[in-house]
């Protein structure tokens, strides 16, 4: 299941955000698993910068 | 950093010191703006949190360009940055038809930023699902 935002918006902008995060600095991204279908690009990147931390919500 | 007592603090895990536990405590910031936020991460800081979980998803009026740029400047811990979806949101849709002993029920279950993830059918009360 989904854990509860607020966000109710299209993917590509949410997704730019969190690109752009990556970009300015953050040292960690929340980025859902089903990403790596959707924009693998994008998570590409993040596994070439991050180490990776596995989360399950049940 | 003075810390006040808390559970973080009180493993040894505070912005100082020496770590005893390897395990890191990361608050959620959530708040309607980014002064408020640049608020709650001092406080989180100050109760011995080691970095922070920045809810992009509860900024009203989010302006990524500026407002990343300043919630990285002002954090006074390492960020995480977290950008929540809503859960799912069931929209329920009836059609009424002319004869009133015949009814058509659908509710169409969408989740994962817009994304249809199920579609319901109520046909003269026996339900159909089609995933």
């Amino acid at each position: 299941m989904w854990e509860g935002g607020q966000y109710n918006g299209d993917e590509k902008p949410r997704l730019d955000a969190l690109r752009l995060a990556m970009e300015l600095g953050a040292d960690y991204i929340d980025v859902e698993l089903k990403v790596a279908s959707s924009s693998s690009s994008f998570f590409l990147k993040l596994e070439a910068r991050f180490k990776k931390i596995y989360i399950y919500i049940n | 950093m003075a810390s006040s007592p808390s559970a973080a603090a009180a493993v040894g895990m505070g912005s100082g010191g020496v770590r005893r536990n390897p395990t890191l405590i990361c608050t959620p910031i959530m708040a309607d703006s980014v002064d408020k936020m640049a608020i709650l991460m001092a406080e989180a800081k100050s109760v011995g949190a080691d970095l922070v979980e920045i809810r992009l998803d509860s900024l009203k009026d989010f302006n990524p360009n500026s407002d990343i740029k300043t919630l990285i400047l002002h954090s006074p811990l390492p960020t995480l940055f977290t950008y929540r979806c809503l859960t799912y949101i069931p929209l329920f849709v009836s059609f009424s038809f002319f004869d009133f002993s015949f009814y058509f029920f659908l509710i169409i279950v969408v989740g994962q930023c817009g994304k249809v993830v199920s579609i319901m059918a109520m046909k003269n009360r026996d339900w159909m699902r089609f995933d």
